[in-house]
């Protein structure tokens, strides 16, 4: 492992993990979950990932670079922990699963209304398989060049100008909300962060020079960039009551982008959001693969991968419609943020655990 | 490399998926118009109707039928029809007059929810029944529905500022604090017209804007850009004319003076100030103003005029209580959430003490400079 990551491409990368099929929801969910100007709301939450993520710091630097895998054996005996490892790499798996299915579903409603989600989903399958019998470096690259497949969707926001009003953000604050305010609402709205704590496989990748946290850090402050600009602009292109109704507020945004020579841009559009969403459901593999490498460290990493990819496609059958899809997504989510804020608090302990043995090694 | 060729395997696999959903262009209608009213004798039946350009472009395929709601309409279509009916390209919604004054919310509601609608698909409501425009062939060319589309994005009288359609409609149904609009489309000789704007109240239509007022109307509920005005009589002290301005741009803005208060029983009181800037092309009768020591006089006079004619447009829509100018946006982002809750805004509309202050500027008289 001589190659290290760089802070540049760390960014990118957790920009696009964290960008993924929550996205189309999240100004419904901002507007229905934390009410009239609810981007206030939105900013606080960022900042409270950002928090999640300095914890995840406190354990690098405590860790001394070494991997969370390393700093968890040090303290704990291997047979205590891989239940542990098995579980999360399920939960991995799932976060996978059913971001990938979820995107389809959306697609679906789109293009290829009839085809067999489960066919479409096989072939997201394909792509998340040819990704990950490479190493990370390649994962990270080909991340970065998705990014650049996907981000020239932000020249498309000034279109909206035209028809946006400041005055539709009411003068009201978290006012207007479906049933009040909820920590199950909030933690919905949260779920759009899900994927910065996967910083944590990158600590084995990285030295001084990676500045790590640098990247994640402006990884996740440019994903709340355009996030924001997101909900600013459905909030003010769309009446508040309206954006509670819309299913899914910015593809509805994207119909409306009209050119001379073509119109109902969003189907071509929103393809696009395929790249993004599929470093998601990579990296997260890429997470659950780790921790079974971890168990089964004499397996090479090519026969590992296509039972992964065989759990993650088996995982795609449990939700079949939107309902169910959201069910699951709520599901895993939920436990993956769960997780998310569990674990470096858990790491940061064994790490205290852990140093006088490792003194005395 | 290595990477990039599975990738592009995988791609190809993904396109090939897309023969298994094939959509032959030449097997498929593109409906073009959807029109919808009352049905005779059955208050809850809907009359549906749909046309589908043919592939020579300009005549179209018309379908009637009466049916409960607009997608059981639809499946009777697709029974005689032999392409098989997408809605992609529809370019607009026609509701009977009827209907629109019983409420049209819940064949709206069925055209919105399909993801396959656009919402650039313009919604026009027609006093006649909506169905008359379709099987007919316009001079002006093309299909009726490739004619009224282009008719209403472009219409002069109003700039398309009310090219109507779902996404305008929608916000402004959804929005408390103001009403939509939509394009009122007649049968002329000559071909089809905007014959005006008719106002919503949620959901039903319940007045309408002449379209010689259409302009003034724009005004009042946006700012313009390159509109034009007539004035039919502007009384000055040197008699009575008639004038035109071209290029007018306009402004508008919104000043509360206090908000309403139930209890009390006080309205609410508000100032709607409109700022006009455009180039006098036509006064006739009005010669004695041919210098420009004497124009301020005569844009006085036209402040006059358009003041009282927009006072009378916004009396109109008090009186049905259609707050289609969205002055409730403004009082509401003015009130706390609880009050503005408990307000019934229509009603508080309807009562409402709006003055309207105009504040008019020629800024050029044409080609002739008659000193």
């Amino acid at each position: 492992m001589k190659e290290k990551l760089n802070g540049f491409h760390v960014a990118l990368l957790i920009y696009m993990i964290e960008l993924d099929v929550t996205v189309f929801t999240l100004p419904r969910l901002v507007a229905s979950e934390i009410g009239t100007n609810g981007w206030l709301g939105f900013l606080g939450l960022s900042l409270l990932a950002m928090f999640n993520i300095w914890l995840y710091r406190l354990v690098y630097k405590a860790g001394q670079g070494r991997s969370v895998f390393d700093i968890a054996e040090s303290a704990l005996p291997k047979a205590l922990l891989y239940p542990f490892y098995a579980l999360l790499a399920l939960l991995w798996l799932s976060v996978a699963a059913f971001a990938g299915k979820s995107f389809i579903l959306i697609f679906q409603t789109l293009t290829f209304q009839t085809s067999s989600p489960m066919l479409i989903f096989a072939v997201y399958c394909l792509l998340v398989y040819a990704l990950l019998t490479k190493d990370l470096y390649s994962i990270v690259k080909a991340s970065t060049v998705f990014f650049l497949l996907s981000i020239w969707m932000l020249v498309l926001s000034p279109y909206f100008f035209r028809e946006w009003s400041l005055d539709r953000f009411t003068s009201f604050f978290f006012e207007g909300t479906k049933n009040g305010h909820s920590i199950e609402g909030i933690l919905h709205v949260y779920t759009v962060f899900i994927g910065y704590e996967l910083c944590m496989f990158l600590f084995p990748y990285s030295d001084a020079k990676t500045k790590l946290f640098k990247g994640v850090f402006a990884g996740h402050a440019f994903i709340t960039f355009t996030n924001l600009l997101t909900i600013l602009i459905s909030f003010g292109f769309f009446s508040f009551e309206e954006v509670k109704i819309l299913e899914f507020p910015v593809i509805h945004t994207l119909e409306f982008i009209e050119m001379p020579f073509i119109n109902r841009v969003e189907n071509l559009v929103f393809p696009f959001f395929l790249f993004s969403n599929l470093v998601s459901s990579v990296m997260f593999a890429f997470a659950a693969l780790s921790g079974i490498r971890r168990m089964l460290p004499k397996v090479s990493q090519k026969k590992l991968v296509p039972p992964l990819i065989a759990v993650i496609f088996m995982l795609g059958f449990l939700p079949t419609t939107f309902r169910q899809a959201a069910k699951w997504i709520d599901i895993s989510y939920f436990t993956e943020t769960g997780v998310a804020f569990a674990l470096p608090l858990v790491l940061l302990m064994l790490v205290r655990l852990g140093k006088p043995s490792k003194g005395a090694s | 490399m290595y990477l990039i060729k599975r990738l592009g395997w995988a791609i190809s696999l993904l396109m090939l998926g897309g023969c298994q959903d094939e959509k032959v262009l030449e097997k498929i209608g593109f409906v073009r118009t959807i029109a919808m009213d009352t049905a005779e004798g059955d208050e809850k039946a809907l009359k549906v109707m749909i046309s589908i350009p043919k592939t020579n472009q300009t005549d179209s395929i018309v379908y009637t039928d009466t049916a409960r709601t607009f997608k059981q309409a639809k499946m009777r279509f697709d029974m005689q029809n032999d392409r098989k009916l997408v809605f992609g390209q529809l370019r607009q919604i026609m509701f009977g007059e009827k209907l629109a004054r019983r409420g049209i919310w819940q064949p709206m509601d069925s055209v919105f929810r399909d993801p396959a609608v656009g919402i650039h698909t313009h919604v026009l409501v027609s006093e006649v029944d909506p169905g008359s425009y379709m099987s007919k062939t316009y001079k002006q060319g093309g299909t009726p529905g490739e004619y009224i589309d282009n008719l209403v994005r472009s219409d002069p009288a109003t700039l398309g500022k009310f090219d109507s359609n779902l996404h305008t409609f929608l916000r402004d149904y959804y929005d408390d604090g103001i009403e939509p609009v939509a394009t009122i489309i007649k049968e002329t000789g000559q071909g089809l017209m905007v014959d005006g704007i008719a106002l919503f109240v949620r959901d039903r239509y319940v007045s309408k804007i002449q379209s010689d007022d259409a302009m003034y109307f724009a005004m009042l509920r946006e700012r313009v850009k390159g509109g034009s005005l007539f004035m039919d009589e502007v009384v000055t002290n040197r008699g009575i004319g008639t004038i035109s301005i071209a290029n007018v741009n306009s402004r508008r803005s919104i000043s509360i003076l206090s908000l309403p208060d139930e209890k009390h029983g006080k309205p609410a009181e508000v100032v709607l100030k409109i700022r006009i800037r455009g180039s006098l092309l036509e006064y006739d009768g009005l010669k004695a103003f041919n210098n420009i020591r004497t124009q301020p006089t005569l844009e006085r006079a036209m402040e006059q005029y358009v003041g009282e004619r927009l006072e009378r447009l916004v009396g109109e829509m008090q009186k049905t209580g259609a707050d289609a100018l969205g002055v409730g946006i403004q009082i509401r982002n003015h009130m706390r959430y609880a009050d503005w809750k408990a307000l019934d805004w229509n009603r508080e509309f309807s009562i409402a003490r709006i003055n309207v202050s105009v504040h008019l500027n020629i800024k050029d008289f044409g080609r002739l400079i008659d000193s």
